[in-house]
């Protein structure tokens, strides 16, 4: 089986149990309302091929995000922000686009493109899919203070995370 | 044919995504409860203010009508408090008369939205919760009775109108003491059917049919309409009567519930007692 392919597959099961099964009953708050919460399955989606096709691309992250919506018992809200960040994603990429254009054989990695650029590709998505995200759960935008504090409270915990994973699982690729 | 090909090869994935993100939130407004409330109590939100501003603007062209209309019903009032001052002379009546006032109490309101040409109508008004309104509370106006009320909610209510086939009030004719029901059985807004008046009854054209105060829902003596053909069914014990009804249903502007102040003492009293 193509090696890459083979790496996407198990990042992504690998991601989905960890986000499903571990993250998802991670949470700390006040009470019964619980602010900060551990996102990184976004991940998967940020790392896929940077060649993928833009359609295909915006398939899989329906079908990732529809999967992590069965853990979390709520239809559609994941789905629907790993969907803008599939559909946003070629334009980070652009923008990060190094001078002279990414390698044939160039994958979104640490390793292939360095810290510096990693980092930025996960602070730009990792937002984006949050405040997609929680606009979505939360559902009035009136309630905009509220969308975007929880979108600060979770950033944070969630890009240390991405940033650890990296680091421990990178080098193996 | 070929553009379409290259158009859909270029853009094909903006396409997928609206396809896909319209998919997701729906599933969402579907199946999650928190983003289902919201979406609903917003739709009705937007609709209720609709219509009303709708209503606002009609409003205006029916200016005339409506002032002509109250001017008849403040003459009307007037009359009944001349007859009211007339009774205070006899102790005994103003007893009677005080006793039936303090039945009923009238809450006004505006009609916002009105349909009067399906086979089931339901009107709404801009009176709600908030204002004291309750399921099965009656709707008058000035020419008849209007509906019933079935949902309330804080600023609004929606009722089932006359014009619905579910629709039943008890009614009677004004000078004879048969009463029967009052139903409508679809087609012409004006026209009702008053059923069960057994064929002994003397029924002429041109009968008053007013409310029967048998149910808690509407006081009583209220004049519904005139009767307009009345035909017997060979074999049948019951007239076939049309009514004319004195409300023009598609027209109707400014109403009134009634609400029953002793409608559960009323209630209990009709109960059947079972020991």
């Amino acid at each position: 089986m193509n090696p890459t392919l083979l790496a996407n597959i198990s990042r992504g099961v690998f991601l989905l149990l960890l986000q499903g099964l571990i993250f998802r009953r991670m949470s700390l708050g006040w009470g019964d309302f619980s602010f900060i919460q551990i996102i990184i399955y976004p991940l998967f989606i940020l790392m896929l091929p940077i060649k993928l096709p833009k359609a295909l691309t915006i398939l899989i992250a329906f079908v990732y995000g529809f999967l992590v919506d069965v853990f979390y018992h709520s239809p559609g809200v994941h789905a629907s922000a790993t969907l803008m960040l599939a559909l946003l994603r070629p334009l980070i990429l652009n923008y990060l686009e190094p001078r002279g254009g990414y390698k044939i054989a160039a994958k979104p990695t640490r390793r292939d493109m360095g810290s510096n650029w990693f980092y930025q590709l996960l602070a730009i998505g990792l937002l984006i899919h949050l405040l997609w995200y929680f606009s979505m759960q939360v559902f009035i935008l009136a309630d905009i203070l509220h969308i975007l504090l929880r979108v600060l409270l979770c950033f944070i915990p969630s890009l240390l995370l991405m940033m650890v994973y990296s680091l421990i699982f990178d080098s193996k690729e | 044919m070929q553009n379409l090909i290259y158009f859909l090869l270029q853009y094909g994935y903006l396409l997928l995504f609206i396809l896909l993100q319209v998919v997701s939130i729906s599933m969402m407004v579907s199946f999650n409860e928190h983003q289902k409330n919201v979406f609903l109590s917003s739709t009705h939100q937007l609709t209720s203010w609709m219509d009303d501003g709708i209503d606002r603007i009609e409003g205006y062209f029916n200016l005339a009508q409506v002032s002509k209309d109250l001017a008849r019903e403040n003459a009307a009032l007037r009359q009944q408090i001349y007859a009211a001052n007339d009774a205070e002379l006899s102790h005994v009546e103003t007893k009677v008369d005080s006793n039936a006032t303090d039945t009923y109490q009238l809450i006004p309101a505006k009609v916002v939205s009105n349909v009067v040409t399906g086979l089931d109508n339901f009107i709404s008004i801009n009176k709600g919760y908030r204002n004291g309104i309750r399921e099965g509370m009656g709707i008058i106006s000035e020419n008849g009775i209007v509906g019933v009320i079935t949902d309330v909610s804080g600023g609004y209510a929606k009722a089932i109108s006359v014009l619905n086939r579910s629709f039943r009030a008890s009614a009677k004719f004004k000078e004879k003491n048969f009463f029967g029901y009052l139903e409508w059985l679809g087609g012409d807004p004006q026209r009702a059917a008053l059923t069960d008046i057994p064929k002994h009854a003397q029924v002429d054209v041109g009968d008053i049919i007013v409310s029967s105060g048998y149910s808690t829902i509407f006081p009583s003596d209220i004049e519904l309409g005139r009767v307009e053909s009345v035909t017997l069914d060979d074999g049948s014990n019951f007239y076939r009567i049309s009514v004319l009804l004195n409300e023009d249903m598609a027209s109707i502007e400014y109403v009134y519930i009634v609400d029953n102040l002793k409608k559960s003492e009323q209630f209990d009293v009709t109960k059947p007692t079972n020991r």
